[in-house]
């Protein structure tokens, strides 16, 4: 039987009139991030990488993720691989104090 | 720098007049509300090219001219009320001013608050560039300015009015004017009063409480000048580029002005750092119902400051209430006391901002208030989460009565009363209440909240934006690595924005890396005022305002240990999210920083890092000057290692050293310690110039020569010390007439006295080793600091600083001590009591 873990994926500020506010996707693990992007998509149905990433290849500058909580770069950042239900967040950059 | 050759070429058609008319109205407004003086005074431009204006202006006027000690809510205090040489150009954000005050909050330190409001650009318009308020006025009054018409006014029918009506009625009466005004906390003496000035709030630090405190309700200004930059067409092309800098980023072309700072929620909440509960905990559950992105829905119209083109500013509305919201008060007055219902916050900030009440602060002394009922120690306080007691303790705070009394005082005075422990959950730094941010999972916040002269304010270094927003990278908030620098290099840059008079926000665009590029502020300073100001001095004017804050604090006797966070945040863990089971533990960075600064082990500019900044050293404490009189290299460095972690304040490369492994020993010591104080003791006798220049090449500091030697080497070392900037000491050693001839070496130009009885009289003497009585005749014949040497312990310090020595030479007590740090501790802890001794006797 395969193994699959939930992911959530939460969307702040500008991109939650894109993706809304949450999606849960369950896949297969392991998985690294980047694998995630092709496996959701806005509200019209524009696959995620085409948003977030450059070339397909490397996150846009205008774009931080979080997993649980900490930068994906505090780990290994689009290549961290995920084997445990997770939350992924999604923040454009934003700012304030 | 200037890459821009066009630029340049604008320059060079620059004349006197053009200069003249640059973005400062070149006149401070001088009012003692006491004796109803009120003064023009000219702009001093030595003093403003060092210290630009706003901040940086203020603080200098008030280290100046504020008594130390002074209670801060006496009519010695002061308040500087500043524009900045951008306030009124049109520069993006520039509507900005600020007053710099003593702060009753912390009570020994300085504190400036800065407002978007549109009072600043009609203070400049109307020719000033700051009004200095002195004394306590007799009766309620307010300042009414119109161009050159000041006149102090009864206000006996605006008090007891709240911040929205004083304003109203004001502009009816003054059509046109700008208003600031206290509300009925600034009256009643709340420290965390603070002031509305149109719809933006000077909020920190208890500005309103000073205003109350000198029966000042209010300031109405209008002014009709223009205000023209020194060189108006290339500023116009600095600020096309800015504005193209502003409008092209995604914070400030785009976020700040859709959602406002309220934003900022969700990630910081993510982040596991929004303090809820009193900072018992960082993730705060119900977030969905304050986030920004629910309050955007919310949104009446954006209220920016004047002519601000990122407009962060917002009015909002929830059901019947109607108010201006901030990050910051909705955390406050929400999270912080567990409340997620938007109508009690926005009942909550409302009445805050009616009554004129720093909402950071009245959060978290509430919030303290229902953690000390949560652990029993009070009867009457809400619980966490209690809304309607949270209004309640609003309206008793501002009106100073029931337990709004004990809370009016702020968190660590309130805590100090009640005891029972409740200062180890007060959270605060140096007495400023704490903002949103938890420092246990960010570690730059910790110790820019430490570090912060002022307290604890997330303006003085915001490092959120690189550790938590990642902006303009990712850096990590559980690392230490690259704090301390990031910390100092923000800290002096904001010092230079906020005098200045820029808003940060805009440093979130203008900022590509870690170093903090100031360019494009550079260049705008240079085109407004005339002044040549590249990215280095940019920085270094924030690094002496830094600095000259820091001495403002050390002369109120601050110390290393106010640079420590509450025990909440050094012991208890953050229970959950990312940041889960950390702590703070400052100790390593804060010497780190201490380091970088050029500052002392306790947190006191050295004379050394003071002097590079042209800032005269205070000498309030008497000086300890380890005499290295030993043999070997790694012996000597070995001490003086030892002596430095025990605080000793000067090194000194003793003659036997010298002579036994030359030079190389001041080269080594500078380069161990390159912010300490060194000299080198030649002994000179001939060739004053040369042993001076060689001692000044080694890295000395002083150079010691023999009071004893020829006039023409005295005058030759002098010289020396002029070209170079090294210091002489001219040792009495041998001198048969020690006060005849400190009197004539004084007027030779020489900076120290040494009175100094020899090791080898020493040796065969059982008398007193320091002549007092021929000390104390030399404290009243000359003026230049008097150093002692002959045998100086822990029991004789205190006499010979009592006497009136100003540097005390040690040599065996420490060099031959089983444990040289703690030797030197002990000396400097004698120094340190004997000095403060004399100032009470003085
Ligand atoms: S960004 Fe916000 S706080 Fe800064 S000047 Fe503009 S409106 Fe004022």
């Amino acid at each position: 039987m395969r193994k699959l873990i939930k992911i959530i994926l939460t969307f702040f500020a500008n991109l939650q009139p894109l993706f809304g506010e949450e999606q849960v996707i369950y896949v297969e693990y392991p998985i690294r991030i980047i694998e995630i992007f092709l496996l959701f998509k806005t509200k019209e149905g524009i696959r995620a990488d085409n948003v977030f990433l450059d070339g397909n290849i490397s996150l846009k500058e205008d774009f931080n993720i979080l997993l649980n909580g900490r930068h994906i770069l505090a780990f290994n950042g689009l290549k961290t691989i995920i084997n445990e239900d997770c939350e992924i967040s999604f923040f454009p950059k934003i700012g304030g104090g | 720098m200037f890459a821009n050759l066009e630029l340049i070429n604008n320059f060079k058609k620059f004349d006197k007049l053009t200069l003249r008319t640059m973005t400062y109205a070149n006149k401070i407004l001088r009012i003692n509300l006491e004796t109803q003086e009120i003064r023009e005074e000219p702009l001093d431009f030595e003093i403003v090219q060092k210290y630009l204006g706003g901040r940086g202006l203020g603080v200098k006027i008030l280290y100046d001219e504020l008594q130390p000690k002074i209670d801060p809510l006496s009519s010695a205090n002061k308040i500087a009320v500043m524009t900045g040489p951008m306030t009124g150009t049109i520069s993006p954000t520039s509507s900005r001013w600020c007053m710099v005050f003593k702060s009753p909050l912390t009570k020994n330190t300085l504190n400036d608050t800065h407002c978007g409001g549109s009072l600043g650009i009609q203070l400049k318009k109307a020719g000033f560039d700051g009004i200095i308020i002195e004394g306590k006025s007799p009766n309620p009054c307010y300042i009414h300015i119109q161009d050159s018409k000041v006149e102090i006014l009864d206000a006996s029918d605006l008090w007891g009015k709240d911040t929205y009506e004083t304003q109203q009625k004001l502009k009816e009466k003054h059509e046109r004017h700008s208003v600031a005004s206290i509300g009925p906390a600034g009256e009643n003496l709340v420290k965390f009063a603070c002031i509305l000035n149109d719809a933006r709030y000077a909020g920190r630090g208890g500005i309103g409480a000073v205003w109350g405190s000198k029966n000042l309700k209010a300031i109405a200004v209008k002014g009709s000048n223009r205000i023209v930059p020194a060189n108006e067409y290339a500023f116009k092309k600095v600020t096309r580029k800015f504005l193209n800098i502003l409008k092209g980023h995604p914070i400030t072309g785009t976020g700040l002005g859709l959602y406002g700072t309220p934003i900022l929620t969700t990630a910081v909440n993510k982040s596991g750092v929004l303090p809820v509960k009193n900072f018992q905990e960082g993730i705060f559950d119900n977030v969905r119902a304050i986030a920004g992105e629910t309050l955007r829905e919310l949104l009446v119209k954006q209220v920016p400051c004047q002519g601000c083109p990122i407009g962060c500013g917002r009015s909002l509305k929830f059901e019947d209430n109607t108010t201006h919201l901030e990050y910051e008060s909705l955390w406050a007055l929400g999270p912080n006391c567990n409340i997620s219902d938007l109508k009690i916050i926005f009942e909550a900030s409302e009445k805050c901002n009616r009554y004129g009440l720093d909402t950071i602060s009245t959060g978290n002394a509430i919030a303290w208030y229902m953690e000390c009922a949560e652990r029993g120690l009070v009867s009457d306080a809400p619980k966490f989460g209690d809304g309607d007691g949270l209004l309640k303790l609003i309206d008793d705070i501002a009106t100073q009565t029931n337990s709004g009394q004990l809370l009016a005082q702020g968190v660590k005075n309130a805590a100090e009363k009640i005891g029972q422990g409740s200062s180890d959950f007060a959270c605060h730094v140096k007495g400023l209440e704490m903002p949103a941010y938890d420092p246990r999972g960010i570690k730059g916040m910790a110790l820019s909240y430490a570090t912060s002269n002022t307290g604890a304010t997330h303006l003085k270094a915001y490092t959120v934006i690189q550790e938590i927003l990642s902006t303009p990278h990712y850096v990590d908030p559980l690392a230490e690595e690259g704090k301390a620098e990031l910390v100092k290099e923000m800290q002096d840059v904001y010092a230079t924005l906020d005098s200045a008079e820029w808003c940060k926000f805009t440093s979130m665009a203008v900022f590509s890396t870690l170093k903090c590029e100031v360019d494009i502020y550079a260049q705008l300073l240079t085109t407004a005022t005339g002044f040549f100001i590249d990215s280095a001095e940019f920085k270094k004017i924030g690094e002496r305002i830094y600095n000259l804050e820091r001495l403002f604090n050390y002369r109120e006797g601050l110390s290393r240990v106010d640079d420590e966070l509450p025990k909440r945040f050094l012991t208890e863990k953050l229970p959950a999210g990312p940041a889960k089971g950390q702590v703070v533990d400052n100790s390593a960075l804060l010497t780190q920083f201490y380091r970088l600064r050029g500052w002392e082990d306790d947190g006191s500019p050295s004379d050394r890092k003071l002097e590079e900044l042209g800032i005269k050293p205070l000498h309030t404490s008497a000086k300890l000057q380890v005499a290295l009189d030993l043999r070997d290299m790694d012996e000597a460095i070995k001490i003086a290692k030892s002596a430095v972690a025990g605080g000793v304040d000067w090194l000194e490369c003793g003659t036997p050293l010298v002579k036994s492994v030359g030079m190389d020993i001041v080269r080594k010591l500078r380069e161990l310690f390159p912010h300490k104080t060194i000299v080198c003791d030649l002994k000179t006798m001939d060739t004053g110039f040369l042993e001076s220049e060689m001692a000044h090449l080694a890295g000395a500091d002083i150079v010691c020569i023999l009071g004893i030697a020829p006039d023409t080497t005295i005058v030759d070392a002098v010289g020396a010390g002029k070209k170079f900037g090294i210091k002489i000491h001219a040792d009495l050693i041998g001198v048969s007439n020690p006060i005849e001839r400190a009197i004539e070496l004084e007027k030779l130009g020489v900076d120290y006295i040494g009175l100094h009885i020899g090791i080898d009289t020493q040796l065969r003497s059982g008398f007193d080793k320091v002549p007092y009585p021929t000390l104390k005749k030399l404290k009243e014949s000359i003026k230049i600091p008097v150093a002692v040497a002959g045998g100086l312990n822990a029991e004789t310090i205190p006499k010979a600083v009592a006497t009136g020595a100003d540097i005390l030479i040690v040599g065996g007590a420490i060099t031959r001590s089983a444990n040289p740090e703690q030797a030197t501790r002990r000396l400097k802890e004698k120094i340190r009591e004997a000095s403060l001794q004399n100032a009470k006797n003085t």
